[in-house]
Formats: structure tokens, sequence, C-alpha cells
């Protein structure tokens, strides 16, 4: 029996992982991104004195695999910068922090030398948000739309672009938009001038998204061939989420872009989405769907799903013309606070013809516990944190850049034909769409509603996208 | 086997009456003896770099002010045994806790509580009998899950048990955020 002992003591001793040989290379390379001073993450993950502090934490939030952040599960799509530790990597973890937590023999291990300052080098353009914004103690998170004036003397093209928040113990994502409508303004500027509350989005149309930003997000390479057409006299709108600290705190967040020449191919930021949801209180798996055929060939380089707080899981998935499937992102297990928007490691060639599935699912039970209503309520598509959406973006290269306006109209009709497949009711037309747009649409839905039972039936519908597409430019 | 519950009796009335003298982080010396005339003693386990912690602060001032008027006492009891005390200080004064917020380097306040996490919450009598230890409410589901707003307020269920004269129907949740380090106390 002492032998025994003393041999599992022995085997123990050999084995047992430490910070200089096993657990700092971990650290390292998946953590220290943000978990270093002045990052986003709350502690710094540097040294072993600060490791071993936070073993048992450590073990955990790998174990549950909270941490690293990093949603989409594996063989559903394959990803740039994955943040997604091994088994064997959380094992080492878990072993550390249950064996003492020790330093170990040998070097102190030194991390890579992280670039201060702008990621990407200095940009052309660098914009700070107008105001420094105050971000209160407590309370639910906050969701600030900031509009900048992009002071343009002509139109230039955006190679890249890179996000930098300014404090990074609130800020917790950014959405980058482009506004040619003036709308975002006028909303700034009936609230305060430079900005507006806007949880679920910034209410001015589709397709302006530029990128998005989260913590330990890689900003995307500067890409010329795929440059963005930044108008003269447009507005940068910013969406940024704060996550209330503990104390009341400020920031000015930054955006740096990168000129370029004109693009040689084509980018459509293709959305998809469907806005009839109807959660009834208390369910605990409610599935939203949506369909879009490519009507080009196209190769997908980026795809962010989202929902808010009832969305539990959400699937994309690529029926490829010849019958085979190619499974676009599958997430478990959703979080709001870790949205992210994904670039795959190489971009996946879809023929025209390709239908793209869209299945997400919602939990509005007790058993939810970021359901915002308590007790459950009925839950509909809209913009506030307590309604919900169904919507992906997805990015298409094309081969040339004219196909984009094509491509858009193609897809922009079946978003607007799955609207009104599922509307209960003509005043259901979500906020999306225009309200010029919607005024007109609703005028001719009750033309085409000859039974006047108050929704489109199917030969109704089918009859107004033909009386659609011969008014639509070719 | 005897030895062993000698042992076992020497630590629960050790846990059941914690003695300290600890300095707060104005200087002012505070001991077991101010619990005395007070009908609660709420303190609060904390740690300067926990988020979860310090996204806490402005509930626990709401606390203090809610129930120092019916005779509770409120400390926050700093249990991290690397920290320096100019950070403590600092962090006191960043965050604005409206009670006193000791320096226990050696984790006295936790042990006498069998505290494991921050932020975590005991309630003790006045004569030191722990009543309540766990989180504060259910605002935490996990530690990256948050909901908006809590659904079960233990902490003031029980202070008011306990105000009321009845023991708490509570008397131990599990608290989520980061792990109190005992293994660093020299």
């Amino acid at each position: 029996m002492k032998l025994l002992a003393f041999a599992l003591t022995a085997a123990t001793l050999v084995a047992a992982p430490t910070f200089n040989k096993d657990v700092a290379p971990i650290l390292f390379e998946n953590c220290a991104t943000c978990h270093r001073p002045g990052e986003v993450a709350p502690f710094s993950l540097l040294t072993y004195q600060d490791a071993a502090k936070r073993a048992s934490l450590i073990a955990l939030a790998t174990g549950k695999r909270f941490m690293p952040p990093w949603k989409p599960e594996p063989g559903f799509g394959e990803f740039a910068h994955e943040r997604r530790l091994t088994d064997a990597q959380i094992a080492t973890l878990a072993e550390w922090a249950a064996t003492g937590a020790q330093e170990g023999e040998g070097p102190t291990p030194v991390a890579l030398k992280f670039p201060q300052g702008w990621q990407l080098g200095q940009p052309d353009r660098e914009y700070k948000m107008p105001v420094s914004f105050e971000v209160p103690a407590d309370g639910p998170d906050r969701f600030e739309c900031f509009v900048i004036p992009s002071e343009l003397a002509q139109d230039v093209f955006v190679g890249g672009a890179e996000f930098r928040p300014g404090n990074p113990r609130v800020v917790h994502h950014a959405l980058v938009m482009l506004d040619t409508t003036g709308r975002a303004r006028e909303m700034a500027k009936a609230n305060n001038g430079s900005s507006y509350p806007c949880f679920g989005g910034a209410r001015i149309g589709q397709g302006g998204l530029l990128f998005g930003w989260a913590p330990g997000s890689v900003p995307p390479p500067v890409e010329p061939g795929i440059s963005r057409r930044l108008e003269k006299g447009t507005d940068i709108v910013v969406q940024l989420h704060y996550h209330p600290s503990g104390k009341v705190e400020r920031d000015q967040s930054m955006l740096g872009l990168h000129l370029s020449g004109p693009p040689t191919k084509g980018v459509a930021m293709m959305l998809m989405l469907n806005t009839n949801i109807y959660i009834p209180a208390g369910a605990t798996d409610y599935r939203v769907k949506a369909s879009t055929t490519l009507p080009q060939a196209g190769e997908l380089f980026a795809i962010a799903p989202h929902a808010h707080y009832l969305g539990k899981g959400m699937k994309l998935t690529a029926n490829l013309p010849d019958g085979s499937t190619k499974p676009l992102i599958y997430i478990k297990d959703w979080d709001f606070n870790w949205q992210g928007q994904y670039r795959y490691k190489d971009p996946i060639k879809l023929p025209a013809g390709t239908r793209i599935d869209l299945e997400f699912s919602y939990d509005n039970s007790t058993a939810n516990p970021q359901n915002p209503s308590n007790p459950p309520k009925m839950v509909r598509w809209g913009e506030q944190t307590t309604d919900e959406m169904a919507v992906a973006f997805l990015g298409i290269l094309l081969p040339k850049p004219e196909d984009v306006r094509p491509f858009q109209q193609s897809v922009q009709r079946q978003m607007l034909e799955t609207i009104l497949t599922g509307l209960e009711n003509f005043d259901d037309l979500p906020p999306e769409i225009p309200p010029a747009t919607a005024a007109g649409l609703k005028r001719a839905m009750a033309l085409f509603d000859r039974n006047r039972n108050g929704k489109l039936d199917e030969d109704e519908r089918v009859g107004l996208m033909r009386l659609l597409d011969t008014l639509s430019p070719r | 086997m005897r030895l062993f519950l000698l042992a076992l009796t020497a630590i629960s009335a050790f846990a059941a009456s914690p003695q300290f003298t600890l300095p707060d982080t104005s200087g002012t010396r505070h001991t077991q003896q101010e619990w005395r005339d007070k009908k609660a003693v709420v303190v609060f386990y904390i740690m300067t770099d926990c988020p979860l912690s310090n996204g806490y602060v402005p509930e626990m001032n709401r606390i203090a002010a809610d129930y120092k008027r019916h005779g509770v006492a409120v400390y926050a009891a700093h249990a991290d045994p690397f920290v320096t005390d100019a950070a403590v200080r600092k962090h006191a004064e960043e965050f604005g806790y409206t009670f006193p917020v000791l320096l226990d380097s050696k984790l006295a306040l936790a042990r006498a509580a069998g505290a494991a996490t921050v932020p975590e919450v005991a309630l003790f009598s006045p004569t030191g009998e722990l009543q309540y230890l766990g989180r504060i409410d259910n605002r935490m589901e996990d530690i990256t899950r948050r909901r908006n707003a809590a659904t079960e307020f233990e902490l003031r269920a029980a202070l008011d048990a306990v105000l009321a004269g009845r023991p708490p129907a509570v008397t131990r949740t599990r608290a989520v955020g980061c792990s109190i380090n005992l293994q660093g106390v020299k």
C-alpha cells in the first residue's frame, strides 16, 4: 500500500504539468491577445504569478469552453483565427490547477511581443467617435450608434478597416456601417447630436455593414481587390455594445480606414432574414427558417449570424445544385454577448443555384437565464432587447464588381418573398423596410388581397411578386 | 477518532466566531467587537480585478443603503493574498464603496465563513454565527452568462428573515465568480 502510494506520488510528480513547460505556451498562444495589460480582458495571464492566482478559474472557464470565447462548433465550416483549445490542452490546464499550479524548472517563458496600437499599421484615415460617451455604472447593457461624418472631398475605396476600443473595460462589440441615406444623422440630431440608442440595429437599411469587432478578434487583412466604395457625403455609423463595469466609465473608441484602388472583384454583403417571428411564452424550441438561392456562383468568405437573448441554436447550410450539402456554420449554444463575424480559412465556392438554408431555434421559457422577460411573454420580431431577430450576414465574393447589383436585387426579392409568406398582418412589415417602400407595399398588398382576409394567400402573393418583378429595374 | 472530533469542534468553533483586527482602506481598525450591538453583519468578499465582483459594487452599495438603517453592519473584505494595499485603496476609491473595505491579505474573514469565490457574501449574527453564505442574487447564471435582471435575491431575503427574527430559509447558495486562492497565503 505504502509503495503504491509512493508510486502514485512519484507519477504525479513526474507528470504534473508546470507553468514554464506546459501551461505558458497554451496561455500565450490562446489567451494573451486579450489577457494582457491594457487589453479587453479583466486580468493579465502573462506571468506565473498572474496565472497561478487564477489556476482554478482558468480550469473552470476552459473546461466549460467559456474561454476562449469561440461559439462555432467544429466540423461546420473552417474559420480563420479559430480560438479553440484542444481537449488535451484543456486537460493540461485542469491538471495544472489540480496539482497545485506549479511553476516548474527551466527558463521563465516570455510571451511574444504583441503589436502596439493599430494592428494593420497606420491607417490612411483615423476617425474618433464624436464624443466621449458616459457608460453608467450599473444596469442593462447599453447599445449606442455613433454617427461620424466621413468628411471626404471625393469618393474613395476602403481596402481594410480596424476598430480600436477606447475603454476596453466596457466596449463589448462594435459594428461599423456606412449610411448614405442621412437617416442615422437625423436620428442622432433628434437625440443628442452625435449618437442615438440602437440595441437591435442602426435602422439605416441593409447592406451597409462594413465590418465588425469583438474582443480578441483579428482585423481582416487589407484586401484592395475587394475594396468597398465610400461615397462622398457618407456617414460612418458605429454601433457600440457597452457592458457596465460597476463604476461610471467613459469611452471614445477609434476607427481606422485603409484606402486603396477600386475593387477588381464584387463583394456582396448578403442578408438573410425572416421577420415572421411569433414565439409563444414558454416555448423551449421555437424554430425560424429562411432560404435564399444564389442567382450566380460566388465564394462565401465570411458569415455572421445574429439573434437576441432568446436565441439558442443557429445553423446555416448550403444545398448545392448537385444534391450535396456543405455546412456553413453551427452555433449550438448562442450567447448574445459573444456574437462574432467569422471569416472562413478558405472561401467556400458555391455554384449558381445553391440554396442556403438558415434555421434558428429559440428558448422563450424561464429555463433560459437570459430571457429578458420574467415571466416570459409572446415575442415577435423587433429591435428591442425584449424582441427577437433571425438574421445572418454572408460576405460573398463575385467575379466582377458589376455583379453585385443584380445579385443583391435577386437576394432582396427572395427576402421580401420570405417576409410576405409568413406575414400574418399587413401592419407587421418590419422596420427594416424603408417607410416609403412599406407604405407602397401595404397598398399593393391590400390590392392583391382579393379575398380580404387581411393577409396574402399563396396565389395572391405570387401575383404581387410577379407585378414587382415587372416593375423592378433590370 | 476523539482527537478528530475535537479538532472538528475546534474548527467549527473558530468558524462560528471570527476573531479579527483588520484595517480598512482609510486606516481605521475594525474588530469583531463592533459587531456586538448590530442586528446582523454582512461581509462581501471582493477582489480588485474580478469583473463580476466589480459589477456588483452598485448593488452592494444599494444593499448597504437599504439595510444599514436597520442596524446591519456592512463590510467588504479583500480576498486576494497577492494584491497590494495600495492597489486595494485605489480600487476602493475608484468604485466608490459606501462601507468599510477591509484589507485582509491573510484571508481571515474568508476562512471564517468558508468563502471560496468572489463576489460571495456572508451573513453573520452579531455573535459571529454564519447565517448565510453564497451569491448576492442570481444575476449571474455562470461566469459568462448574465441575466438582464436578477429574479432571486437570496442575500436580501436572508437579511429580511434575520431582521424579522427568523432563520433564513436559504442558508447556502453557489456563488459565481473568481476563485479565492488560499494557496497563495503565506
